[in-house]
Formats: structure tokens, C-alpha cells, sequence
């Protein structure tokens, strides 16, 4: 067998539109299947970087370094045999601390029990400067060959100790050179600075609410990073001339806007990445304005593929097709219409919690207000509930709500950071 | 056909094309502008020597007739976007003794399908009409006509009557429509019906799967017959039959009971043979056709009224129709049936 991959990948949409119609709409969902991934002894090499917080704030309280030691223990734990990796201590700088020397050594038994050692004599003490670290595991990561390049991040503070810009700086020159999952723990990361993180480095960003949660969440981010099996998808999009894309968003299991990280490959086809795949399903909305055709014209308005490496995965297809028929042309696609509403939801909430951190009472009360709408029809509970320890909610079918006078500051980062989460519709709701 | 203010280019063997604006020649498909002659209908490679040639009205490739960029294969262009239809807007088939020709009529795209062919002295033609609810079905249609009469071809190479000959070619026909389906149908994959016939020295043999009928038209006024029934409720009811368990109630329906595509399993065509003693022809065609001239008199009398030979009369019927109303694609072959020469009548 030398089959790669089994990708499989559907195209939910409705393709009529009424004369003069100019908007194409579709949900692709790609599925990555389970054991045939890869066959045996296929796997792809992997690298990893672990990054742990070692700032001043970490020793308060003391159960969170002991936590992050045992957490980074777990994830060492973790790596298959041969995968490279190395530990980072991020404080106003940087620390290498293992391996001894610069670089990465291959897991084994040995380089496991030296790794777990130089954790268990961490210290907490300084600042935070999260670019500093990440500049540190991008130079780890350009002396390595590996197919998967993943790092895992963990903080309990806002990067207080470099400005905006340099963090900015650092992530745009990371883009691309590996994957990045991050965790908060405690009460002062800043959920905004996380989901950069993420959307950069195409991983995920969360709040642990209990730092006894850390070990867990660490052996799952590199479990995660263990399963990917095929490395650097792109998902290509061919357009046909006069047509433009208004936007590409992966948008379950959590919205990401990638309208903005096309690379042109030529004048109608576009990648955007998509970062490793695992045994795991996505879906992308996928929305493009075309120049309309008369009644009875059949246009192919986006060709939508998965490539790795020079090589196709799947293939689908997206259609206009121009009808005088309104009973065909004004059928609302349930997934479409599900996963705008998920989208706006993500953007009601992020643009509320920042009303209401600048003051901004009477906005952000509209804006949680919405949210809470949106969250309760599409059935979104667990964002319901977090916004629950935000606002008091009045009357959820309708979105009247008050703020909360006391909230705790990690429960507005808990919403902020998981807004972008979705859920997929109900089969029933077809 | 008008030459008055006709600047565009004409095809050096048929003249001026029906529409100025056709890049193509409707009659042996070469590109006007280019002057590049239609790329030979290569049959699929099959495990006998030499099969038969045949020709279909399949479009040639070329550039897309909407942005009239040279956008190569697949189902859409390459450049607009724009879905390619699978046959050309008009084509007139002439291999002399018979003939065929098709016309899109007023609809956007031409959905019905035809092909030709000789075995020995044994003429046969094909025509599919894409069925118009399902999606893409000229994909169907035409898979299916150039399966059908290489099947066709193959099996009265071999030697087989044309009953046998007409079941293989269906039953390829049928898997080449169900192969047309892709993802993206869903559940309207591309469907068609089927009609094939086979004219010999001294038979003629229909078989058929759906509403695509065949008539036989003698030299003789009143010598007229529809040979084919109707795989509609409609169709059933008219000739006594019994309809199927699950078809529509209204016994006026024209809808399909049997067809050919993903959605369907039907590969056993109905079949008819005759044995005229007179002269005459097989005339097979869709409903693009029959539907102005349904009864076999009312077909008989349209063709008395036509002069010339076979692929000048096929032109002509498409043009009768369109004339009529052209509410839907035509697909129509004429296979003339000579003076049998033991025949007495002169």
C-alpha cells in the first residue's frame, strides 16, 4: 500500500441563483479517516518544542509551576521514540534547557529521563515576552527536517515585557515554519494575544480554569501532534475570471478567517494553509461573488482541493446555476446559514468584550446581548454558559441582557478565547 | 441560409454556417476560424481487431463557446467557468445511405445525443435524450450513445442477430450513464433515455429503453407505424399493458418509468423486429421530435414533404421542429430501407 491518506470531502450548498444573482455560497466539510492514514512505518517524522512559562507570576500560586513541571513531564512522555524535540523556559527571555547544547535530540528513553530532570529544577522568577520564545523555537525548527513541526505553548500572563509590534514582527516570521498550540492558566493571559497565536500558527488557543488541568491538556496537545499524518495542506481554490473571493473561513471546529493568507499560485488559483492533518474533520465557508449569467446557465464557481506536497487529496466542486424558478433560488442551505450565524456569534462576542474592557456599556451590552441570541438558537450551550459569567441574562430568545458589575477576569478570557469555537447542526435540523 | 451581410467564415466542403456567430462547422465540425478539421471519433479500444468507426455528435474540443478561450477538457472551462456542453448546439451526421442530425431548439444546451455506424452491410444508429431534471445529462446522453453503438457495432461484427446485438448495447449504454454521475449530482445524477436500431437486408430492429421512440415510414402513403411503446404510465396504458407497482397514479403521465443513469438500474431494452417487404425507413427520435408530430401519419406526411437525401431530410425535421416551437432538444437518424430485390413491387 501506498496510500498516503484517505480524504474524503462533500460540498453542501445551494447552487441556484434567481436571475442577475451574484453570490455563491458553500460548505465544504473534508474528513481525514482513521487507520489508513498512513500505512505502517509511514508516519511522518515529527519535531517538538515545548515552551513553559517560568515567569515571577507562575510561583503564585506555587501549585501552578508544579503543575507546568508535571504538565511538561506528561508531554515529554508523550513523544514517540525518534521525534525530536527540545524544552524552552520563556521568561523576559528565552532558555534553552534541554538538550544542553542548541538543537533538538530524538525521544528515547534516555533523552526523556534527562529532559524530565532539567524540568523538575525549574524556577519561577522575571517577566513575559511570548515572542521571545516563540523566536527561540523557530530557530529550533529551521535545523529540522521533520514533516510535522509543533510546539506547545503555555502562559499565565499578558506579554508585558516586549511591545505589540515586535510580538507582531516575530509571529509574521514564524508563519509557516511550525504549528503552535497555546494554553492560559490562571487569571492574566490575554485570550486576544492567544487566538493571534493560534490563527498564526495554525493551532489552538484555551484557558485552563484549574492548573491541575495542565497535565491532561499537554499530553492531548501532543497526542494531537502524534496522530498528524500528513503534513502542509493547502486547500487550493481555482475561481474562474471576473469571479473574487469574499472570504475563506475555516469555520468548524473553530472559525478562522484565511481570506487574507492566499498565496497565488496563478491568476485563478489561490492556497491557503491548512497546517497537518490528523484522523479529524473541518469544515470551510467558502463564499464567492461571480459575474451573472442569463437563466438557465450552469457556472463552476470555485474548484476546491486539498494538496500536500505536490500532491491532490480531494477534488470538489462548487456550481452556480441561474434559475427563474424562486422556489429553487431562494432555498436557504441549512449549513450556510448555520455557519454564518456561528461566525457572527464568534465576532459579537469578541467585539463586545472589547466594548466592555473600553467602557463602552451601551455597545457591548447590544453585542453580548446578541450573542447570547445567537449562541441559544444554534444550541451553542457551553458558550451560552460562559457568557452567562459575563452578562446577566434577562430574556435569551430575544438578547436582552445586563452586564455583570463583578466578573471575574478569567471568565471574560474564557469567552474570548473559545468564541471562535463551533458546533456543527444537528443531523435532524437537515 | 442567408449570404446577404454574412461576413463569417465558412467551411470550404458545406459552406456558410445556419448562424453567423458558430465557430464550428454544424456539418463535419471544422473549426471556421482555424480551419483545423474536427479531430477523428476514436472508438474505445476494444479487445477485437479494427472495430467499427462510428461518429457521434459529440463537440469537438475547442475553445469554450462562452469566453472563446482555448480552455482544454473537463466539464467547465478552464477560464469562465462556464459549464462545456458534452454536444454541439447543431450537427448534421451524413455517411450517405443514412444519416442523422440534432438540434438544441431553444433550449440552452443540447442535452439529446446521437451516433452512427456501419457493421458490413448492416446500418445503426443510436440517439439518447438527456433527461432535463437531472443534472449535467448530456454527459449521460452522449456517454451513452457513443457505448451503445460501439457495443452495437462490435456485437453485429461478431455476428450477432440484432436482438442480441441491441441487449449488448444497451446494457453498455446503461453503464456508461451510470459512470457520468459524479459527487456533485447528488441526488439528480445525469440521466437519459435510449433508442438504438439496426437496418439490415431484410430487417429492421428497434430496441429502446424510456420514451425515445422509433417509426417506421414507408414510401407508400399510409404505410406508417410507431414501433416502440413508451416507458411512461401514458405509454403503458395506450398499448394495454400493465403499469408498475410504484409508478404515478395518473394514467395521463408522460413521466419515465425506465431509464438510463446512477439513479436507475433499467439495461434490458424492449426490442422489435419487422421485415418490410416494401421500401421505406426507420426513423428514430426523441420527443423533441415527436412531439409536433406525434401520430405516425402526421411524421409520414412531414417527410413526404421533403426532398433530397437522408442527412438533407434529418436537417430538415430538426428544422420543422425548431419552427414549431423548438420547446425542446431534437435528436433524430433516418436509416432508409432500399427495394428488396426479390421484392416484386416496383
Amino acid at each position: 500500500m501506498t496510500q498516503r491518506a484517505e480524504f474524503t470531502a462533500e460540498v453542501d450548498q445551494n447552487e441556484f441563483l434567481p436571475e442577475g444573482g451574484r453570490l455563491v455560497d458553500a460548505i465544504v466539510t473534508v474528513t481525514a479517516r482513521g487507520t489508513e492514514l498512513r500505512d505502517a512505518g509511514g508516519t511522518p517524522t515529527a519535531a517538538q518544542v515545548i515552551i513553559v512559562d517560568t515567569s515571577g507570576s507562575m510561583a503564585a500560586p506555587a501549585s501552578k509551576i508544579a503543575e507546568a513541571k508535571k504538565a511538561t513531564a506528561v508531554a515529554i512522555d508523550t513523544l514517540r521514540d525518534g521525534v525530536a524535540f527540545a524544552v524552552v523556559a520563556g521568561d523576559t527571555t528565552a532558555t534553552l534547557i534541554y538538550p544542553a547544547r542548541p538543537g533538538m535530540v530524538p525521544a528515547s528513553d534516555r533523552t526523556r529521563a534527562e529532559a524530565k530532570r532539567e524540568v523538575a529544577r525549574l524556577r519561577a522568577s522575571g517577566g513575559t515576552a511570548i515572542g521571545r520564545w516563540l523566536w527561540m523555537a523557530h530557530h529550533l525548527f529551521l535545523r529540522q527536517q521533520a514533516e510535522v513541526k509543533h510546539a506547545i505553548l503555555l502562559t499565565d500572563g499578558r506579554n508585558e515585557h516586549e511591545s505589540p509590534e515586535d510580538f507582531a514582527r516575530v509571529l509574521a516570521a514564524c508563519e509557516g515554519s511550525f504549528v503552535c498550540d497555546s494554553r492560559g492558566v490562571g487569571e492574566n493571559w490575554s485570550a486576544t494575544e492567544l487566538r493571534q497565536v493560534a490563527s498564526t500558527l495554525l493551532g489552538t488557543a484555551d484557558g485552563l480554569d484549574r492548573p491541575e488541568d495542565l497535565p491532561a491538556a499537554f499530553r492531548a496537545m501532543t497526542e494531537g501532534a502524534m496522530g498528524k499524518a500528513v503534513a502542509d495542506v493547502f486547500l487550493r481554490v481555482w475561481t474562474p475570471a471576473g469571479a473574487t473571493i469574499r472570504f475563506l473561513k475555516q469555520v468548524y471546529p473553530h472559525v478562522e478567517d484565511l481570506t487574507g493568507r492566499r498565496v497565488e499560485v496563478s491568476a485563478r488559483i489561490g492556497d491557503y494553509p491548512t497546517g497537518a492533518w490528523g484522523a479529524e474533520q473541518r469544515d470551510y465557508h467558502i463564499s464567492v461573488e461571480v459575474e451573472p449569467d442569463p437563466v438557465g446557465e450552469e457556472v463552476l464557481a470555485a474548484r476546491v482541493s486539498l494538496v500536500s506536497g505536490g500532491n491532490l487529496l480531494i477534488e470538489r466542486l462548487v456550481l452556480a446555476r441561474w434559475t427563474d424558478d424562486t422556489a429553487l433560488s431562494t432555498r436557504i442551505n441549512k449549513q450556510v446559514a448555520h455557519y454564518t450565524g456561528q461566525a457572527e456569534l464568534a465576532a459579537v462576542i469578541q467585539e463586545g468584550l472589547a466594548a466592555r474592557d473600553a467602557g463602552d456599556v451601551e455597545t457591548a451590552t447590544a453585542k453580548l446581548g446578541r450573542a447570547v441570541k445567537l449562541a441559544t438558537e444554534s444550541g451553542h450551550t457551553d458558550t451560552a454558559k460562559l457568557l452567562g459569567k459575563v452578562v446577566d441574562v434577562v430574556d435569551a430568545p430575544s438578547g436582552t441582557v445586563r452586564l455583570k458589575k463583578q466578573v471575574a477576569g478569567v471568565d471574560a478570557e474564557l469567552a474570548n478565547v473559545r468564541s471562535v469555537k463551533t458546533i456543527r447542526v444537528k443531523k435532524q435540523q437537515e | 441560409m442567408s449570404t446577404g451581410t454574412n461576413t463569417a467564415p465558412a467551411c470550404p466542403e458545406h459552406g456558410p454556417p445556419s448562424d453567423p456567430g458558430h465557430r464550428f462547422c454544424e456539418v463535419c465540425g471544422r473549426d471556421l476560424v482555424t480551419g483545423a478539421a474536427r479531430p477523428a471519433a476514436v472508438p474505445p479500444p476494444d479487445g477485437r481487431p479494427a472495430p467499427p468507426p462510428w461518429v457521434s455528435s459529440r463537440a469537438p474540443d475547442g475553445p469554450c463557446a462562452g469566453c472563446g478561450e482555448d480552455a482544454n477538457g473537463g466539464s467547465y472551462c478552464d477560464h469562465c467557468g462556464r459549464r462545456r456542453s458534452a454536444g454541439q448546439d447543431h450537427a448534421v451526421l451524413d455517411l450517405g445511405a443514412f444519416a442523422g442530425a440534432t438540434d438544441r431548439g431553444r433550449r440552452r444546451y443540447n442535452e439529446d445525443a446521437l451516433a452512427l455506424g456501419r457493421a458490413g452491410a448492416a446500418h445503426a444508429a443510436v440517439v439518447c435524450d438527456g433527461v432535463s431534471t437531472s443534472t449535467r445529462a448530456d454527459a449521460a446522453s452522449h456517454a451513452a450513445v457513443e457505448a451503445g453503438i460501439a457495443a452495437l457495432l462490435a456485437a453485429l461484427t461478431a455476428g450477432d442477430p440484432p436482438e442480441t446485438a441491441l441487449a449488448d448495447s444497451a446494457r453498455a449504454a446503461a453503464e456508461a450513464a451510470r459512470k457520468a454521475a459524479v459527487p456533485e449530482d447528488r441526488e439528480t445524477p445525469p440521466s437519459c433515455t435510449y433508442v438504438a436500431g439496426v437496418v439490415t437486408a431484410d430487417s429492421v430492429t428497434v430496441g429502446w429503453i424510456g420514451d425515445s421512440r422509433g417509426y417506421w415510414v414507408g414510401a407508400e402513403p399510409g404505410d406508417a407505424a410507431c414501433l416502440t411503446v413508451d416507458d411512461s404510465v401514458a405509454g403503458q396504458v395506450a398499448a394495454g399493458r400493465p403499469v408498475p407497482v410504484g409508478a404515478p397514479a395518473d394514467p395521463t403521465s408522460r413521466a419515465l418509468i425506465r431509464w438510463l443513469g446512477a439513479d436507475s438500474s433499467d439495461a434490458e431494452p424492449q426490442v422489435v423486429m419487422v421485415r418490410p417487404v416494401r421500401p421505406g425507413r426507420l426513423i428514430l427520435c426523441s420527443d423533441g421530435l415527436f412531439h409536433y408530430f406525434a401520430a405516425p401519419e402526421a411524421l409520414a406526411a412531414a417527410v413526404a414533404g421533403l426532398d433530397g437525401g437522408p442527412a438533407s431530410m434529418a436537417r430538415e425535421l430538426t428544422r420543422l421542429a425548431v419552427e414549431a416551437g423548438g420547446h425542446d432538444n431534437i435528436a433524430v437518424a433516418i436509416l432508409p430501407v432500399p427495394e428488396r430485390s426479390s421484392g416484386g413491387v416496383t
